[in-house]
C-alpha cells in the first residue's frame, strides 16, 4: 500500500514537471524585437532580415527607449533569425513584436513561408500586421524618421489603428490573411507602406492595399480604391467621403464623415447568368461644406443624399472593375459568398472563377442616411 | 459547580483546632503567600478561631469587617453548642458561606481567594467568600478597534468578561458552564452558549474534546485551541477567538458556542468557518452596501498578498508574451543591470518586509517611526537607487505587504501561501502557480470545524446561504442562521 502510494506520487510529480515548460528566463536577457523587415538579396537565394530591437536605457530619473537595428542573412528565414544572435548576444524575443514589413520580391516569392512561420512558430503572434513595402526595400521603412513614438514598427501598428477613422488601407492581421490564404473564392489583402515627405524628412506612411492572387503579390490599389474595397469587404468603420454635389461647377465639394455602413452581398443567377448585387447603407455627417448652398434643407438634404448615393455606387462598381480587369484576383471574396450560398452552383464554376470573376457583373445599390449637420443647422453666410 | 482535583492527599480534619492549621500548613509548605491568622472572641477567650487566606487573592477589608469584627467583639458568643452553625447563619456577614471538611475543597477555595476559617472543637471548616484582586478595568481591544461599535474589550477576569456577555444576551436560555482546564494551573473556563439555538452534536464534541485536554497549564486560549483543533497540522485555524463580547454575543445568537478562559481577555468560539476570517464586527454596525464593499475588499486583498508575487514572477520569467508591451518595456528597462535574479529579489525583499513587520510589532511605539523611516526610505528608494533591486519588484513587495495588513488573523497563512506559490511559480510558471492554488483549495475544501464544513456555503446557489459570505445582506433580510450549526434556523419572528 504505501509502495503503490509512493510509486503514484513519483509517476504525479514527473508527470506533473514534464508536461511544463522549463523556461525560466529573465526578462533582462532577452532583446525585445519590435518589428522585422525582410528582404532578399540580389541573387534571390538568401533572406536578408533587418530586425528593429528595443533598446532601454533607465536612468535613475527616467527611462529612454530608443530602436536599433540588426541584420542577418540567412537560406530561410528561421536559420537568418537564429543567426541574429550572433550580433545581438541575448535571443530575440518575438511576442511582442508587431509589424513585419516585406519587400516586392519577397511578397511575391515568399509570402507562404513567412506565414507559415508565425503561425508554426510558439513566439510570433498571429495577430501581427504584415506590410508590403512599396519602395525597393523593405528594411528601409524601418529606418525612416518616425513621428510619435522612436520606434518605428510600434508606429506601423499605430498607423493601422488610427486608419479606423480614415479607411485607405485595409486592417488585415496575419490570421486574417491566412483564413483568406487557404479559402476558396477569396484572394489576400495587405495593407501597403510607402514613404513619404513630412517636414523635409522622409517617413513611413500607409498607403494603400497591396493585393494578391492566391500566395502571389500582384499589385497595389491606391488609397482611394481601397476605400472602395472596404465598402465591398463590409469593412468602414469611420472615414471621409468628398462628393462634387454640381456638374457645373467642380469646385463645389461636400465632405461627409461616414458613421456607420452596412453592405450587404448577394449573388444572383438568372438565365444562367451569375451576377452579385452590393447593397450598402451609410450612415454620415456634414462635416465641411466650402459653398453657401443650403443641404441641410429637405429640399437640398434630398439633392444631396441622391447625389452622395449615385457617386457612391459609380466609385464602388469602378473600383470592382479596376480590380477584375487588372488583377483579376477575386479579393472582395464573392466567390466565397456564392460557395455559401449557392454551393450546388459553386460546384460547376470554382475551377474556372478566375475566369468567371473577370467578367462578373457587379450592381451596387447605395443608400446614404445623413445623421445630422454637426454643430450648425444652416450653412454659413457670407454677406457683402 | 466548579470541581478541581487537586493532588490527591487525604486529610481528615480533626477537632483539634491546632492540628487543622497544621494540615493546611502541611499542603502549603512552603508557599508564603498563605496567611493565617488566629483569632479569638474578646469576652470568650475559650472561643478559638483561625482563618487562612492567600495574600493578595483577598479583599481585606471583608475579612476585617464580617468575619474577624463580628466574631472577636461579639459580647454573648460563647464556645458551646453548634457554634459553627450560629457562625455561619448568624455571625458572619458575607454573601456566600459553606460549611465542609472536605480538604480538597478547602484547598481549591483557598486558592481561588476564599478565606477559609477553623473554629476549636469542629472538624469542619467554613469557606467565605472574600475575593477581591486587582484587575485591569474594560478598555477597548487595541487589536480589533471599531468606528462604531461598542468599546468594551475583555477582561483578564472570567466573572468580568460573563457579566458582559450576560448584559448583552439577557435569556435565561444563555448558559453558562464551567470547568477546569490544566493539571497544574487550575485555570476556569466557561462554557457559554444558547439553549435552543446551540446544535448539542456539537456541544457534545466540544466537551469529549476538552476532556482529553491534559496540558499542565492554560495560560491562553491558544494552548486549548491547537488541542482540541480538527487538523492540528493545517495552517488554518478552525477555531476562533476575538477579544469582543459583542463578537461572542452574535456568535451565540448565530448558534455558536464560546469558551472563556480565565487570565486571558481572548474568547474562542466554535464552529469557525473560512469566511469569519473576513467578516468584521463592524460589518454589522455599519450601512450593509459599505459593509459588503469592505468585506469584498479584505477577500481581494487576501488574494492580492498571496498571488501577487508569485504572478508577477510567473508574468516575468515564463510569459513575457502576456504582459502588455509597454510595461514589458519598462519592467525590462527597469531590470538592467540589476545583478540578482527576480526570484532571488523577491525572496530577499519579502522577507525583509516580514523582519521589518515583525520588529515593528514588539518595539514600543516611540521607535517605530524610526523603524518606517529606514524600512521605507533606506530599503525601498535606496536599493532601487543603488541598482540592487528593481522597482517593479519594490511596488509588488509593497502592495504584498500592505493587502497582507488587511486581515491580519490570515498573516500566518498568507505568508505560507505565498511562499509555496512563489516558489511552485520559479520553478513552472504560471503552470506552477495553478497547481500551488489547487493545491491549497483542496486543503481548504477537505477540513472541518468541529463537524462543520470549513468553506461552508462557500458553493452554494442559495441566495440565502449567501447572504453573509462575500457580502453582507441587509438585516431584515437574514431570516435564517447558518446550516449545519444549528437546526434552529429561523432568526426572525415569524408572524
Amino acid at each position: 500500500m504505501k509502495k503503490n502510494a509512493l510509486l503514484f506520487s513519483i509517476m504525479l510529480i514527473t508527470m506533473l514537471l514534464l508536461s511544463g515548460c522549463w523556461n525560466y528566463r529573465e526578462i533582462d536577457k532577452l532583446a525585445i524585437v519590435s518589428g522585422l523587415a525582410i528582404d532578399k538579396n540580389a541573387q534571390g537565394d538568401q533572406f536578408l532580415l533587418t530586425a528593429e530591437i528595443i533598446d532601454l536605457k533607465e536612468t535613475m530619473t527616467q527611462s529612454k527607449i530608443a530602436s536599433r537595428k540588426i541584420e542577418a542573412k540567412g537560406e530561410s528565414i528561421f536559420d537568418a533569425m537564429r543567426n541574429m544572435i550572433k550580433i545581438s548576444a541575448k535571443k530575440l524575443y518575438w511576442s511582442h513584436a508587431k509589424a513585419i514589413v516585406v519587400s516586392k520580391d519577397v511578397a511575391t516569392q515568399d509570402i507562404v513561408s513567412i506565414v507559415d512561420w508565425i503561425s508554426r512558430d510558439h513566439e510570433a503572434r498571429i495577430t501581427l500586421n504584415l506590410f508590403v513595402s512599396k519602395e525597393q526595400t523593405a528594411s528601409e521603412l524601418l529606418f525612416q524618421q518616425s513621428v510619435t513614438t522612436d520606434i518605428r514598427s510600434f508606429e506601423m501598428e499605430d498607423m493601422l489603428m488610427g486608419n479606423r477613422s480614415l479607411s485607405k488601407a485595409p486592417n488585415v492581421k496575419v490570421y486574417e490573411f491566412m483564413n483568406d490564404l487557404s479559402e476558396e473564392g477569396i484572394s489576400g489583402i495587405l495593407p501597403a507602406l510607402g514613404i513619404t515627405m513630412n517636414m523635409d524628412e522622409k517617413t513611413a506612411e500607409l498607403s494603400g492595399t497591396a493585393v494578391f492572387k492566391k500566395e502571389k503579390f500582384i499589385g497595389f490599389l491606391d488609397e482611394e480604391d481601397s476605400k472602395f474595397l472596404l465598402f465591398v469587404k463590409d469593412k468602414i468603420k469611420g472615414g471621409v467621403y468628398t462628393i462634387k454635389v454640381e456638374e457645373e461647377s467642380p469646385n463645389e465639394i461636400i465632405t461627409l464623415e461616414i458613421f456607420k455602413n452596412k453592405t450587404k452581398i448577394t449573388p444572383v443567377y438568372n438565365n444562367d447568368i451569375l451576377s452579385i448585387m452590393i447593397s450598402t447603407t451609410t450612415e454620415v455627417a456634414i462635416e465641411e461644406q466650402n459653398t453657401t448652398n443650403n443641404y441641410i434643407d429637405e429640399e437640398g438634404r434630398k439633392k444631396l443624399i441622391s447625389i452622395a448615393e449615385k457617386t457612391l455606387e459609380q466609385d464602388v462598381e469602378n473600383t470592382i472593375k479596376k480590380v477584375q480587369q487588372d488583377f483579376g484576383s477575386d479579393i472582395f471574396g464573392f466567390g466565397r459568398i456564392v460557395k455559401a450560398e449557392m454551393p450546388s452552383l459553386w460546384k460547376t464554376m470554382d475551377k474556372k472563377w478566375d475566369t468567371i470573376f473577370k467578367d462578373l457583373e457587379v450592381h451596387v445599390n447605395s443608400e446614404i442616411k445623413i445623421k445630422n449637420s454637426s454643430l450648425t443647422s444652416a450653412p454659413l453666410k457670407v454677406g457683402d | 459547580m466548579i470541581t478541581i482535583m487537586t493532588p490527591a492527599r487525604n486529610y481528615t480534619l480533626s477537632t483539634s483546632l491546632q492540628k487543622n492549621v497544621e494540615i493546611i500548613k502541611e499542603i502549603f509548605l512552603n508557599d508564603d503567600t498563605l496567611i493565617h491568622r488566629p483569632f479569638e472572641n474578646q469576652r470568650n477567650p475559650d472561643l478559638k478561631c483561625c482563618i487562612f487566606y492567600i495574600d493578595g487573592m483577598i479583599d481585606a477589608n471583608i475579612i476585617n469587617k464580617n468575619i474577624i469584627v463580628p466574631i472577636t467583639r461579639n459580647p454573648v458568643l460563647k464556645a458551646e453548642g453548634n457554634i459553627i452553625n450560629h457562625l455561619q447563619y448568624q455571625i458572619i456577614t458575607s454573601n456566600e458561606i459553606q460549611k465542609t471538611n472536605d480538604t480538597n475543597q478547602l484547598v481549591t477555595a483557598i486558592i481561588s481567594g476564599d478565606t477559609v476559617l477553623f473554629v476549636e472543637g469542629f472538624p469542619e471548616a467554613l469557606i467565605i467568600n472574600t475575593k477581591g484582586w486587582k484587575t485591569r478595568s474594560i478598555t477597548e481591544p487595541v487589536s480589533e478597534r471599531v468606528l462604531r461599535g461598542s468599546r468594551e474589550g475583555f477582561t483578564e477576569s472570567i466573572i468580568m468578561n460573563l457579566s458582559m456577555i450576560r448584559r448583552k444576551i439577557q435569556t435565561p436560555d444563555l448558559k453558562f458552564e464551567f470547568l477546569v482546564l490544566g493539571n497544574q494551573t487550575q485555570t476556569k473556563a466557561c462554557i457559554c452558549y444558547i439553549d435552543g439555538i446551540v446544535n448539542k452534536k456539537i456541544l457534545t464534541e466540544l466537551y469529549q474534546r476538552l476532556e482529553n485536554f491534559n496540558l499542565d497549564g492554560a495560560l491562553g486560549i491558544n494552548y486549548i485551541q491547537e488541542c482540541i483543533k480538527d487538523h492540528p497540522l493545517s495552517p488554518f485555524k478552525t477555531t476562533g477567538n476575538t477579544e469582543r463580547p459583542d463578537i461572542v454575543a452574535a456568535k451565540l445568537l448565530e448558534g455558536r458556542i464560546a469558551l472563556i478562559l480565565d487570565g486571558t481577555p481572548v474568547a474562542m468560539t466554535v464552529p469557525y468557518l473560512f469566511l469569519e476570517y473576513f467578516q468584521s464586527n463592524e460589518d454589522y454596525y455599519l450601512n450593509f452596501y459599505f459593509a459588503s464593499i469592505g468585506r469584498l475588499l479584505r477577500i481581494l486583498g487576501f488574494i492580492i498578498t498571496t498571488s501577487v508575487p508569485a504572478i508577477y514572477l510567473a508574468l516575468v520569467t515564463f510569459h513575457q508574451e502576456l504582459i502588455p508591451t509597454p510595461l514589458i518595456l519598462s519592467i525590462s528597462a527597469a531590470r538592467q543591470d540589476v545583478p540578482f535574479p527576480s526570484i532571488l529579489e523577491l525572496i530577499i525583499l519579502l522577507t525583509t518586509f516580514e523582519i521589518l513587520r515583525e520588529a515593528g510589532t514588539r518595539i514600543p511605539t516611540y521607535i517605530g517611526q524610526a523603524l518606517s523611516i529606514v524600512g521605507a526610505l533606506v530599503l525601498g528608494q535606496a536599493a532601487v537607487q543603488a541598482r540592487f533591486v528593481s522597482a517593479p519588484i519594490v511596488i509588488v513587495v509593497a502592495l504584498t505587504g500592505i493587502t497582507g495588513l488587511m486581515v491580519p488573523s490570515l498573516s500566518g497563512v498568507a505568508i505560507l501561501s505565498r511562499a509555496s506559490l512563489l516558489l511552485l511559480s520559479a520553478l513552472l510558471g504560471l503552470y506552477g502557480y495553478t497547481f500551488g492554488v489547487t493545491a491549497w483549495l483542496i486543503h481548504l475544501f477537505r477540513i472541518h470545524s468541529f463537524g462543520v464544513p470549513f468553506t461552508l456555503d462557500l458553493t452554494s446557489f442559495h441566495l440565502q446561504d449567501l447572504k453573509d459570505t462575500a457580502i453582507r445582506a441587509p438585516w431584515w433580510y437574514m431570516k435564517y442562521r447558518p446550516k449545519q450549526i444549528t437546526f434552529n434556523r429561523r432568526r426572525i419572528k415569524s408572524d
